[in-house]
């Protein structure tokens, strides 16, 4: 499928330096590499959200991936990546999860989505560590929530991360365990369940993630189940690249664009259709906790090369 | 200094105990002045670090 992706690389360049302001990147402080500004600047809050340490994965992303940018191969880039890499390492609770919104919450979404975040980022540009994530695979592999397609699907991803870093086979096994959950739990509609029902967003975000699953694996059983859940997002959007948030179970607002971009034809003519028309969510548009998430996205969505549709 | 959760009980232990009447609450504000902006070292100051093009020369 052709792939017209300027404007999602020219929406996520726009949208970097904000990102990167949410960073410390003062060496030598105690919270270099912490991107939650209301902590590490504000200090307002009392605990540092670990969502925000998906940062690691926009600045590898920046610094290997993105071509012809002011930021590649930029040395401080990959510094605050490594910064941010640590930071996550250093906040984990003992057991390895990761806290959200209090101190010692054991959240598996957070767990879930910054493992995978965190992990990408070494796998991209080469930082040495590999066990130091032991710990978080083994929580992940022990805990699970469900109820919550997304939240699996990034667990798998975090898992099959952890097992190419280490090698270790039972992180490859549990990886392959959440996904067959979700293969089983898949409606014949094609979406799978948030919280027992259907939400077009976050079908988005477990589609983004199955097919980072997919990339890695090579499952074909998980191709099968990205083309059927593409297809239920089909049916979701309207010609403006927009849903409809009354109508999911958890009343998401947006998609995320990539990869369904890539997968359906009439997936990427609505959703561009809508950009041009200032009438999708951006990720200029969503506050600092939910920008980095559909930043990333946009700029897999608009990377140039080396990516697979 | 950071915030923590040792910290924050004891500011809302104060906020919603004698924080409720405007001389402490007021009184709070300027110890957290004294503290935090006026002569020290490093002082905070709220609108700074962002990002700024000139740290990728660095």
């Amino acid at each position: 499928m052709d792939k017209d992706t300027s404007i999602f690389r020219q929406i996520a360049l726009g949208t970097v330096p904000r990102a990167l302001g949410f960073g410390d990147r003062a060496p030598g402080s105690p919270t270099y590499g912490c991107f939650d500004r209301a902590y590490w600047h504000y200090k307002v809050t009392d605990f540092a959200c670990a969502n925000f340490q998906e940062a690691a994965y926009l600045l590898a992303l920046l610094y290997a991936k993105v071509s012809g940018t002011r930021y590649q191969k930029k040395e401080p880039l990959y510094r605050w990546a490594e910064a941010a890499v640590k930071f996550w390492l250093s906040i984990r609770n003992s057991d390895g999860s990761l806290n959200e919104a209090y101190p010692f919450e054991r959240s598996f979404c957070a767990t879930a989505f910054t493992a995978a975040a965190v992990t990408e980022s070494v796998l991209t540009i080469g930082l040495k560590y590999a066990n130091e994530f032991i710990k978080s695979a083994e929580w992940l592999s022990g805990n699970d929530n469900f109820s919550v397609s997304n939240q699996t699907a990034a667990a798998a991803v975090a898992l099959y991360n952890i097992y190419t870093l280490t090698g270790q086979e039972r992180f490859k096994s549990a990886s392959g365990r959440k996904i067959d959950h979700l293969l089983k739990r898949q409606d014949p509609d094609g979406f799978f369940p948030e919280y027992g029902g259907k939400d077009a967003g976050y079908l988005s975000l477990t589609i983004w993630y199955m097919h980072k699953f997919y990339l890695k694996s090579r499952e074909s059983p998980v191709k099968d189940a990205v083309a059927k859940a593409v297809l239920s997002l089909e049916r979701e959007l309207n010609s403006r690249g927009s849903i409809d948030p009354g109508k999911g179970s958890r009343n998401t607002q947006y998609i995320y664009p990539f990869p369904s971009i890539c997968l359906s034809r009439k997936i990427r003519d609505y959703y561009l259709a809508g950009l041009g028309e200032e009438a999708v969510i951006t990720p200029q548009w969503l506050d600092d906790r939910y920008c980095l998430h559909l930043l990333i996205n946009y700029l897999e969505a608009g990377l140039e090369e080396g990516q697979e549709c | 200094m950071l915030m923590t959760p040792g910290k924050l009980i004891l500011l809302r232990l104060f906020n919603l105990s004698l924080g409720r009447s405007a001389f402490f609450s007021r009184l709070l504000r300027k110890v957290l002045i004294r503290l935090l902006i006026k002569g020290k070292k490093g002082r905070y100051t709220q609108c700074s670090r962002y990002f700024d093009i000139r740290e990728l020369e660095n």
